[in-house]
């Protein structure tokens, strides 16, 4: 009899506890439940920025102070060129800020154009390692569809593959065989010598190809 | 520190990730296309052997080889290759050889040349007695095969099919036979006037298991290839069929009939013990084994028609869950080699039977072939081809395709050839 006591006590604390966990995690002790909202979607919001009509016409006319006033004319700004020339004492200290920021526009502008440059040599030269390895592979008949392998190469300055890991096997071993024999049998990208020194070992040295038959 | 270094290294890739990242999406769906020359040795041996090569190459469905006499013009040059020439004609893949024979053995010495890469990329030998002039040349379509497509060849590998012949006095022979993959070099491993069905290989290709009712009852028996040794598993008084070998060769998964119907039963052969899988009062039978061991695939009438089911072993009373939907009829089936996918006998509405494949991850099945009755395939252990039975006007045959779109034949002299089985690799 003790022992059924001892039982029916157990299993009523045990009971209280779980209910107790039970409530707290379903937050009856949390006072500010609000709290705890969660936007989960972004909010459309509508910005306006204000601008003082005065105040831009200035600046439009200091500008036009720095430049040359044919120059604006071109550019289409609704200033009076006579106006401009009469702004012309202003202070120097807004000249040489105005100054330097078009100096680090025009720096950003050319780094810009360096960049591109880049990006289209690297697009160049993806374009033709993919097309190399294009014409190597032989995609098997009878696969299903929807498979994907993705291979890393290391590739050495004279274009040799040296080294090719299987990263994602796409399931399908004839799938997976025809992706590493494709690259086996380019062995090697000969035009890898065109390819900047800086280039190759930024770009180039490690590719990750992914074989997606679309 | 081991903990650090190794917490390190987990991360490392992560750190490295920024790397270039193409995406390839064309390819050919064409086959190679490979001009062999004829390996040069003693008449009567080098034809022999250039026609078994070319056999296994172009059953594989993966080379387009070139006319052998479009190629007289061309084997002039000696030594040298010209690669330009090669080009022209379109060639991907060249091959010579050369054989030479003495009387106590053979060696067969092949090269192979990458036409685009202008370099040769194999330098091979095999060599054996001089009657095993077939196993060579086996082996040399391996080594052709291999080095070019990048799996594994199956052409050295083994067939064993059932071959039933009717004797004068209408009384048919049942033998079950051992063969190349080609079906030449015929063996016969047991001769019997009962039947004999279902034969099924050890993986390590050294012994088989098949159903014979010499005793008037189905029992299923092992048999030793080298010896001719043979041992009945069970001596249960019940029908036994259907054997299947686990891929570590230590159990074989059969149908026993014993509990009034068909359940299969997995047999540990160390002290033959015998564990019940299957509890249904439907039919359950046709085993195969999944290539790690762990499922086993079998038929089973439980849903009103016979449907192919899957048991995952590992789970203790897992249920099994149903693979095949399309239909009233999929039964034989046998997984690929990556478990991507499984082989099955369908009938399809016409009443007609196919040989289907159904992947995984798909939600429909292919059917790759298109005979009216085509029974019990097999497939090869690279998994490229499957070899099936098939019926022709009244004479039934082994038929084989290569999933790259090839077919092929085997033809009997006589009689009726069923149930063939593929061996595992056996180098």
């Amino acid at each position: 009899m003790t022992a059924n006591l001892r039982y029916l006590n157990a299993s009523f604390f045990s009971f209280c506890f779980h209910a107790l966990i039970f409530l707290y995690i379903y937050g009856t002790f949390d006072s500010n439940t609000s709290q705890t909202l969660l936007i989960s979607k972004p909010l459309m919001v509508e910005l306006k920025f204000e601008v003082d009509s005065k105040a831009a016409n200035k600046e439009m006319k200091l500008v036009s102070k720095l430049y040359e006033t044919p120059l604006l004319q071109q550019q289409d700004l609704k200033t009076n060129p006579s106006e401009s020339l009469k702004l012309s004492t202003s202070t120097s200290t807004i000249k040489e800020t105005l100054l330097y920021s078009n100096l680090s526009d025009l720096l950003e502008q050319e780094k810009d154009v360096v960049l591109s440059e880049q990006d289209k040599q690297i697009f160049f030269y993806s374009q033709k390692i993919i097309q190399t390895i294009e014409n190597a592979w032989m995609k098997p008949r009878n696969i299903p569809e929807g498979l994907v392998a993705n291979l890393r190469l290391n590739i050495q300055p004279t274009g040799r593959i040296s080294r090719v890991d299987l990263l994602k096997s796409s399931g399908n071993i004839r799938f997976d065989n025809s992706a590493l024999q494709a690259v086996r049998r380019v062995e090697t990208l000969n035009f890898f010598n065109e390819i900047p020194a800086g280039l190759y070992s930024k770009e180039f040295k490690r590719i990750a190809v992914s074989f997606k038959p679309s | 520190m081991k903990k650090i270094a190794i917490f390190i290294l987990m991360f490392l890739p992560l750190i490295c990730f920024g790397e270039l990242f193409l995406e390839i999406t064309k390819g050919s769906e064409d086959p190679f296309k490979v001009a062999i020359i004829p390996f040069e040795g003693s008449p009567g041996v080098s034809k022999k052997l250039n026609k078994v090569i070319r056999n296994d190459l172009s059953r594989t469905g993966e080379f387009d080889l070139l006319d052998a006499s479009l190629l007289l013009p061309l084997i002039v040059e000696q030594g040298e290759i010209n690669y330009r020439d090669w080009n022209l004609l379109g060639m991907d893949y060249l091959v010579t050889g050369n054989i030479i024979k003495t009387n106590s053995s053979i060696d067969v010495n092949y090269e192979i040349y990458d036409i685009r890469k202008k370099k040769k990329v194999r330098s091979s030998k095999v060599f054996g007695l001089p009657n095993q002039l077939r196993q060579l040349a086996h082996y040399t379509s391996d080594g052709i095969y291999e080095s070019i497509a990048g799996i594994k060849g199956i052409a050295s590998t083994k067939l064993l099919y059932v071959h039933d012949v009717k004797s004068n006095n209408l009384n048919t022979r049942y033998r079950l036979m051992l063969a190349d993959s080609d079906g030449a070099n015929e063996q016969t491993l047991l001769s019997s006037s009962e039947p004999i069905i279902s034969p099924s290989w050890s993986p390590d290709g050294k012994k088989v298991a098949y159903v014979s009712f010499e005793t008037g009852l189905a029992k299923v028996y092992i048999q030793n290839i080298a010896t001719g040794q043979r041992d009945s598993v069970l001596s249960k008084n019940t029908q036994i069929s259907s054997p299947s070998w686990s891929p570590d060769g230590k159990y074989l998964s059969l149908t026993l009939y014993q509990d009034g119907n068909a359940e299969i039963y997995i047999l540990r052969l160390r002290d033959k013990t015998l564990t019940r899988i299957t509890n249904q009062f439907a039919i359950d039978t046709e085993s195969s084994w999944s290539p790690k061991g762990n499922k086993i695939l079998f038929t089973s009438g439980r849903s009103g028609s016979a449907q192919i089911y899957e048991l995952d072993l590992r789970r203790l009373n897992a249920k099994a869950k149903r693979l095949s939907f399309e239909g009233t009829y999929n039964a034989k089936a046998s997984y690929l080699p990556n478990e991507e996918g499984i082989i099955f006998v369908h009938r399809s509405v016409s009443g007609l039977f196919h040989i289907a494949l159904k992947y995984k991850k798909e939600n429909f099945i292919r059917i790759l072939t298109e005979a009216k009755m085509d029974e019990s395939p097999s497939v090869a252990p690279n998994g490229n081809m499957v070899i099936y039975g098939i019926t022709e006007g009244d004479q039934s045959m082994l038929a084989g395709f290569s999933l790259s779109g090839a077919s092929f034949k085997l033809p009997a002299s006589e009689g009726e050839v069923r149930e063939p089985a593929w061996s595992n690799f056996l180098r």
